[in-house]
């Protein structure tokens, strides 16, 4: 749904992107999966963009030039901010 | 600098605390008629005068248009299923009553996971017992075929409820950490109170810390601080509210112990309250008295006594 | 550089001890309503909202942001919560400011409540205690506000006198206040003998608890005029935090304060605050905090806030009148309090106070703040 919503992939093709194929590297850290400190985690997917985009080859990244940062609140998922960074 | 801390994790359950207090919430008009009119079997929703926009359940404010001028009215007792998922308390869905241009949660009842597909006509089940609630009703049941509901005009909708007992109880369990753990491990085990040296040498922080809260620089070695101490502030207390762990009057006292760079909050006690205001200053000096049980926490002191004629 | 930022446009409720005719978002919306209207706009002319309301303990909902801004129509505008403490409304209006500052919005509407009727007050506010280190024997915020008054007490003369005349001039001044709940005069007496609730602080040293919301709209210099041609500009505005238990917390002046108060004045070109300042609002959660307020924002130096109260310079006809509004004596919406002396004092230099409006009024000073005392905030506006 927010692949979609971000523009990375048409509506409804969301899943065409999995296994990073659509040239975009999806949540190298894993995203919110394999922690998920709720308050934090969205600044730690900012945090990790920042790391990805400045020391990518412990990432097994080549030469990544900007990201985009999601974070999302309410239980229906009513609040979203959208950061973009370059290097 | 001096070396880092001697601090280990040690293995002390979790401690356990919970904050549970009353409520009295206010629901405001439009909920509130809703609730006063579930207890009697009817559905009542908004219906907003500029936006023509209807809300069940009722709702103040138009969630389209901002509107704030409604009149209510009577929904019918069937609807759409636009959502469901089952959890570990039964099934809930997404209903969207006849007339209505908003979803609302609720139970599905009398079905399987199975039996369910987005789009699904249902109806509602009341519950046997009324309520003022959403749980008056007990949930919506597939109603596969239910002919369109419509929404009806009413102009004789009960009082609104103005106030709703609540009660909120939450449970926490705090990890001690390697700092707060020596601290309390000392207090149960030898009457130790420690706190660690500040980066200077000079002071000691208690409770111990990893790092100045100012400088950020790290704290030093631990060490062990007196007993005793001295009053820097005082307040005699006695205000009575909820959650109140001692009978009034007591006296609040910040000290800070002798070695220590920094307050602790405890109560001064073991005199005569009538002169509690000549006898405890800013300035007085106290010793700490402990109690008989050990439980590794603050409360393992029971007070602290003034002590005449002492010098530190 | 930051852009020039206004407030164009104030509104509040009319505070009571309990309001049952409406929810949260209710009371949101009748303070926004009313911002708007003052601001000449409608919520299709803000480009961002900020939303600042106590703890979450306070009233039992948890991110009532998502539940107002349906309220105020602001569906699909950026809606971010404030919470800190006392000082919440005035966060919520530094965080506004600082979108317009930094170019990012040109018109915020900022809404700061509290319905504090709905919960256990005292109960909720001892979860800012240590859960590990004090917490069971916090008394709210009475109690460390009380002991601290102690401490000052001997060394500056902060005596219970003193405090009582800032609840005389206080409640009084709260009479005029059409907003304002608590109308009743007192005599210093009547103060001295109420219940010691906590001792130094006594019953009628203490404010109401207030269900109550205030709203402002901060305009850039591009759009003030479109809402009025005499907005309240911000000439000065910070808020800085100290730690609650450092070995160099001063109790005796308020560091936090006093350098908001610098760095303020620096910014509003303020060299001598008891001349340059027309009017002055403060946030008191009890009146001891007002005597500490006259020295730490340099009104008077360190030992001569109880002979300034004393002096009747305080007062509405004195030459630096502090809370015309009745300050927190006369209304008490916790999350709120901050936004009202901001709106109390914007207010003053827009020439549109009601009942207690200061004759030409050009420059207010506004403090607010919270935690455990250790949260301070300064702003200066000018009309």
């Amino acid at each position: 749904m927010v692949l979609e919503a971000l523009g990375l992939s048409r509506s409804g093709r969301g899943m065409d992107l999995l296994g990073d194929k659509g040239g975009v590297a999806i949540n190298a850290s894993g995203g919110a999966l394999p922690a998920d400190p709720i308050m934090a985690t969205g600044l730690v997917r900012l945090s990790e963009a920042t790391r990805q985009l400045t020391t990518p080859q412990l990432y097994g990244l080549s030469a990544p030039s900007s990201a985009i940062v999601h974070g999302a609140g309410g239980v229906g998922m009513q609040s979203h901010c959208v950061l973009t960074l370059e290097v | 600098m001096l070396p880092k801390p001697d601090t280990f994790p040690i293995d002390m359950a979790p401690l356990k605390s919970t904050l549970a207090m009353p409520y009295t919430l206010t629901p405001g008009r439009a909920v509130g008629t809703f609730l006063a009119e579930i207890a009697k079997k009817r559905i009542v929703g908004s219906k907003f005068k500029k936006s023509g926009v209807v809300v069940i359940p009722a709702q103040d404010f138009c969630p389209v248009s901002g509107d704030k001028e409604f009149d209510f009215v009577e929904a019918p007792s069937t609807g759409t299923l636009t959502g469901f998922t089952e959890t570990e308390s039964g099934l809930i869905g997404m209903i969207r009553i006849d007339g209505s241009e908003f979803d609302f949660v609720h139970r599905i009842v009398n079905a399987t996971l199975a039996d369910l597909h987005i789009g699904d006509r249902v109806e509602v089940v009341w519950a046997s017992e009324t309520a003022q609630s959403m749980l008056a009703i007990a949930g919506f049941k597939p109603a596969p075929g239910a002919p369109i509901g419509v929404v009806r005009p009413l102009s004789d909708t009960a009082e609104p409820i103005e106030t709703i007992p609540y009660e909120l109880a939450l449970h926490y369990e705090h990890a001690f950490g390697p700092y707060y753990g020596r601290l309390f491990d000392e207090i149960k085990t030898n009457r130790r109170i420690m706190g660690v040296r500040t980066p200077d040498g000079l002071g000691a922080f208690l409770p111990p810390r990893e790092v100045c809260d100012v400088t950020h620089l790290p704290t030093g070695t631990w060490v062990e601080v007196k007993q005793t101490g001295t009053v820097r502030a005082m307040s005699i207390i006695n205000l009575r509210f909820v959650g109140q762990t001692q009978e009034p009057p007591y006296i609040y006292a910040e000290i800070i112990l002798d070695g220590a760079s920094t307050r602790l909050i405890h109560n001064v006690a073991g005199l005569d309250m009538s002169r509690a205001k000549e006898i405890v200053k800013p300035g007085t000096r106290v010793r700490a008295v402990w109690r008989d049980q050990r439980t590794g926490s603050l409360a393992d002191i029971s007070h602290f006594e003034v002590i005449d004629n002492e010098k530190s | 550089m930051a852009r020039w930022v206004g407030i164009v446009g104030v509104g509040q409720t009319h505070h009571s001890r309990r309001r049952t005719d409406v929810s949260q978002a209710g009371l949101v919306r009748e303070a926004v309503d009313r911002a708007l209207a003052d601001a000449k706009l409608t919520i299709e002319d803000i480009d961002s909202v900020i939303v600042a309301s106590g703890p979450v303990l306070f009233a039992a909902v948890n991110q009532p942001e998502k539940w107002v801004a349906d309220a105020i129509n602001a569906s699909m505008k950026p809606v971010v919560r404030i919470t800190s403490g006392g000082g919440t409304g005035f966060a919520g209006a530094l965080a506004g400011y600082y979108q317009i500052a930094g170019g990012l919005a040109e018109r915020v509407l900022v809404v700061a409540y509290d319905k504090l009727s709905e919960g256990a007050l005292q109960y909720s506010i001892s979860t800012l205690y240590d859960p590990f280190w004090g917490r069971e024997f916090a008394v709210g915020i009475m109690g460390f506000s009380a002991a601290y008054w102690r401490a000052r007490m001997d060394v500056l003369g902060h005596t219970e006198e003193a405090a009582a005349m800032v609840a005389v001039k206080n409640r009084r001044n709260a009479i005029k206040n059409p907003y304002a709940h608590v109308k009743k005069e007192v005599t210093v007496e009547e103060v001295l003998k109420s219940k010691p609730l906590a001792w130094p602080i006594k019953q009628l040293d203490v404010p109401p608890i207030s269900d109550g919301a205030a709203a402002i709209v901060l305009s850039s210099e591009k759009f003030a005029a479109k809402s009025t041609d005499r907005p309240a500009f911000i000439q000065g505005m910070g808020y800085f935090c100290e730690a609650d238990n450092a070995p160099e917390r001063s109790l005796l002046v308020s560091e936090p304060l006093a350098i908001a108060a610098r760095r303020v004045y620096r910014a509003a070109g303020i060299t001598n605050p008891r001349r340059q300042f027309d009017v002055v609002e403060v946030q008191e959660p009890y009146t001891c905090f007002e005597l500490s307020y006259y020295e730490s924002l340099g009104l008077c130096s360190p030992g001569e806030a109880a002979a300034l109260i004393a002096s009747g310079a305080t007062a509405v006809e004195g030459d630096i009148p502090v809370n015309p509004s009745g300050g927190c004596a006369g209304a008490n919406p916790i999350g709120a309090a901050g936004l009202i002396r901001l709106i109390e004092g914007a207010a003053q230099v827009m020439g549109k106070s009601e009942g207690i409006q200061i004759k030409g009024a050009q420059r207010a000073l506004v403090q607010s703040g919270g935690g455990w005392a250790n949260l301070r905030g300064v702003a200066v506006l000018a009309a």
